[in-house]
């Protein structure tokens, strides 16, 4: 039982006493009494990036819009999938290419619009067409290439059976596309509304709040760009309850410290909802006071972080992107990654880049986070240790003396990949000898210099978007990824990539945990901390936290008398 | 009769009290010595420059160094001045700070004296022409926003084009090249005013070719106000590499930087103050303490305030 669980319990416990001491004894009544005023109200550091399902691709902005859209599925508080609007899983042909969905028939849109299938389509349609970041969810549907092309509107694979069940052809069998189908990118929007708005590839209707029409528990109720948004629940909700909260209200403040000072006063409910973060010091503070941490909640998030190396031996080898040879890459530098690995003692690191833990905590079972599909076990991963001595043994193996010299290791801007570099340029001056200078660059300056694989080692993190492996293996390690960063190649692991990816989860968990072990072996990240979701929240306010991908919903949240 | 007493005859040899010899330097340290405020900050200077001579060989614990202990941990014996949020000791990073200051102040001094001087003696003597092409190039520079420019620097120089890597002398050259133009307008005003004395007017007569004079007349006598400038420029350059520093525009992690320093500890301020109170104390102390210097020598070399 966790610590806030035990105060939560005594806080029930403590209120069930007083209840009853207030009605002298006799009778029940309530232990949780709500307050009058159930307005959820949180801070954010920025506005909402986009409003559109199809244009989705921030955390920040999912958190929020899950309580407005949904779709077939969705992911419950174990993250497993789970129907939303469809009555059940689909039905998959023998060849593993053709999910028919059925669904509900008492699905409405907050405007009142029965949801059918015509919308489901038109919405997949949509977002293919609009090309967001996630339009690759409907990659292997027939005829996607023609639309993100411009050549058609309308996948050849989506076929209406009728009002409330259509069809999916996929192009090859694709198991993870079971998984994709529940993110935000397949949510549905309402064909009517939206092309009465204008056209159908246009975002204007997101935006207001007339015309954000959605299937989830709430809705948008008023919004000032870069000032506040705010929700209300939806009346007579087709899936029932919504809950206690009564209204949403949202508000961008950019400092954290002045975010704070208004919670203190009472002037949030909480802070930490959509991905939001505390300032690491305050963290600190609150996590060492006794009183004020009975206010706080740290829980694991979806994110790993990595040591980058990279793997390029020269122009073009092992991939398209390289330019050069590093010394890290390949068999020879094999050594060199196990010693910066070896010579990391992430205790150390978790205790000050991590605000004492507060911000994450140690890798130690590969680079697929704990708590998700494909992750290996804790302690599994033998180079996620700090052993001084075989880490200069390997480094002096290895000729590392020569081979460091003015090493700089890349991030881009934030305090925390700063507090990162600052502590790793620490510990192996202290354990190697290297002295490495640290270099920040912006977000876009890195990224797209970190795609040339241009950096000889570097910062790298991964927040999953879904719990599936596939999302790990696709985006970063198989050969060309995209977000790879570090141009390494295995044909055994794209070989293994590729037969794992057409089965279903269930039979292809165990391949994608044998890849997980090949990158663990090969020392190809050097692992180094997962994610840690923070919640400030006060005692009077129930039901917030999250998984480690979502927030709660905000019918989950309630507000006692206080 | 009485004889009357023999009547010494009287010394006409009158002895006067000679003035001692004084040169420029001599006079003005003894004015200089009569000014406690700036004895006071050429004390804190000299202990300023010892910490940071030690600095090279010893300190404490290395700089760069996390987790010498506790982070955040106060002041105590074993780390008189505490542990930073990295758990690195603040002493040794206030001593490695003192060298940082003092490779910046003084490098700065003597970059913006190498620009400012030659160009403000060529426009003072020469006048005309060369005059009015280096007062105009210091007009310009002094409409331009010194510290934006100074930032567009040390990126250009540093991050865009690497041409200099982030440090020390890439701080000074952005600080150098946006602050010369006050030693520059100084120098030229002295050079005007002196070309025309007699002393200048008489070598000149004597056959000495501009070179000469520039170099062993009117630079020498323009020193005293060169050297004031000069220690006024070293708080300003500290000031900048603090401002960037704490900007996170500066010197590179981990080097300790008072300036750095400060941002780090500046978020902690509500539970661990002593972070952010000794490089600021630090700063100022060396701030103050230059300004001092400065104003005491800024006294002692004007003659107006011979006593």
């Amino acid at each position: 039982m966790t610590r806030f669980s035990v105060f939560r319990s005594l806080a029930v416990a403590l209120g069930a006493i007083s209840t009853v001491a207030a009605c002298g004894g006799g009778g029940g009544g309530a232990s949780e009494q709500l307050a009058a005023d159930q307005t959820l109200s949180f801070p954010m550091v920025d506005d909402i990036g986009d409003l559109d399902p199809a244009h989705m691709s921030a955390a920040v902005d999912i958190d929020i819009f899950r309580n407005v859209y949904s779709g077939l599925y969705r992911f419950d508080d174990q993250l497993n999938e789970v129907p939303d609007i469809a009555t059940g899983a689909p039905k998959i042909s023998d060849d593993q290419k053709t999910y028919t969905f059925t669904m509900r028939k008492d699905v409405k849109f907050s405007n009142g619009d029965p949801v059918k299938s015509d919308d489901f389509i038109f919405s997949w349609n949509r977002a293919a067409a609009i090309q967001g970041d996630y339009a690759s969810v409907f990659q292997p549907v027939a005829g996607y290439d023609d639309v993100a092309n411009g050549k058609a509107t309308e996948m050849t694979g989506l076929k209406k059976i009728d009002d409330y069940s259509f069809s999916a052809t996929l192009t090859d069998p694709a198991g993870y596309w079971y998984t994709e189908v529940a993110l935000w990118t397949a949510w549905v929007v309402d064909k009517k509304v939206v092309l009465a708005a204008g056209k159908a590839t246009s975002s204007d209707w997101a935006s207001n709040p007339a015309t954000a029409i959605g299937t989830g528990m709430f809705h948008m109720t008023a919004r000032t760009a870069k000032q506040s948004t705010d929700f209300a629940p939806v009346a007579n909700w087709w899936g029932g309850s919504t809950g206690a909260i009564t209204k949403v209200h949202i508000e961008i403040i950019a400092d954290q410290k002045a975010q704070l000072t208004k919670y203190e006063s009472g002037g949030y409910s909480l802070i930490g909802f959509a991905n939001q973060s505390l300032d690491p010091d305050d963290v600190v503070r609150y996590n060492s006071d006794p009183q004020l941490k009975k206010q706080l909640q740290l829980n694991p998030s979806a994110r790993t972080t990595w040591i980058g190396f990279n793997f390029c031996e020269g122009a073009g080898k092992p991939s398209k992107n390289c330019a050069g040879s590093n010394p890290f890459a390949g068999d020879a530098g094999k050594l060199g990654r196990e010693a910066f690995s070896l010579a990391v003692d992430r205790d150390q690191l978790v205790d000050i880049a991590c605000s004492k833990g507060t911000a994450c905590t140690k890798a130690t079972g590969g680079v697929i986070t704990k708590g998700l599909k494909g992750y290996l076990g804790d302690n599994t991963d033998p180079w996620a240790v700090f052993d001084k001595a075989k880490a200069q043994s390997l480094f002096q193996q290895w000729g590392g003396a020569d081979k460091t010299k003015n090493l700089v290791y890349t991030y881009n801007t934030s305090g925390f990949n700063k507090a990162v570099c600052d502590n790793l340029a620490s510990q192996w001056q202290a354990n190697l000898g290297v002295k490495m200078q640290c270099t920040a660059q912006d977000r876009a300056s890195f990224f797209k210099a970190r795609t040339k694989c241009s950096y000889p080692i570097f910062r790298h993190s991964w927040g999953a978007d879904y719990d599936h492996p596939q999302d790990w293996f696709d985006f970063l390690f198989v050969t060309d990824a995209g977000s790879g960063g570090a141009c390494y190649s295995n044909s055994q692991l794209d070989q293994m990539a590729k037969t794992a990816n057409a089965k279903p989860l269930s039979q292809s968990l165990d391949t994608y945990k044998q890849m997980n072990k090949i990158l663990v072996d090969n020392t190809v990240t050097g692992n180094l901390v997962y994610g840690v979701q923070q919640y400030v929240s006060h005692p009077y306010v129930k039901g917030v936290g999250g998984n480690a991908l979502y927030d709660n919903y905000w019918a989950d949240v309630k507000i006692l008398q206080h | 009769m009485a004889q009357a007493a023999p009547v010494a005859p009287p010394d006409l040899e009158l002895t006067y009290e000679m003035p001692e010899q004084a040169t420029l330097l001599s006079d003005a340290w003894r004015r200089l010595r009569r000014n406690r405020i700036a004895l006071v900050g050429t004390v804190i200077i000299a202990i300023l420059f010892i910490t940071a001579l030690i600095s090279i060989v010893w300190t404490p614990y290395p700089v760069w160094l996390q987790a010498v202990g506790p982070t955040y941990q106060p002041p105590s014996g074993a780390h008189p001045l505490g542990l930073d949020q990295a758990g690195r000791d603040i002493l040794s990073r206030i001593m490695g700070g003192a060298l940082i200051t003092i490779e910046v102040g003084i490098g700065s001094a003597i970059i913006v004296s190498l620009i400012g001087i030659p160009l403000g003696l060529l426009a003072g003597f020469y006048r005309g022409k060369v005059d009015t092409v280096i007062s105009f190039f210091i007009n310009i520079w002094y409409g331009i926003p010194d510290l934006l420019v100074a930032l567009i620097l040390v990126f250009v120089l540093s991050d865009a084009l690497h041409l200099i890597p982030r440090g020390v002398f890439v701080i000074i050259i952005a600080f150098s090249l946006t602050r010369w133009m006050d030693v520059a307008r100084l120098v030229r005003g002295q050079s005007l005013a002196l070309r025309e004395r007699e002393f200048v007017e008489a070598a000149r007569m004597a056959g000495a070719r501009d070179f000469y004079l520039l170099v062993r007349h009117i630079f020498p006598n323009a020193l005293g106000p060169i050297i004031v400038q000069a220690t006024f420029a070293i708080p300003a350059a500290v000031l900048f590499e603090a401002f960037l520093s704490f900007l996170g525009l500066g010197l590179p992690s981990p080097t300790p930087s008072w300036g750095a320093m400060a941002a780090d500890g500046y978020h902690g301020m509500d539970f661990a103050p002593h972070i952010v109170l000794a490089p600021t104390i630090a700063l100022s102390l060396t701030l103050m303490a230059f300004n001092w210097l400065g104003d005491g020598l800024r006294d002692a070399f004007d003659p107006r305030m011979r006593r």
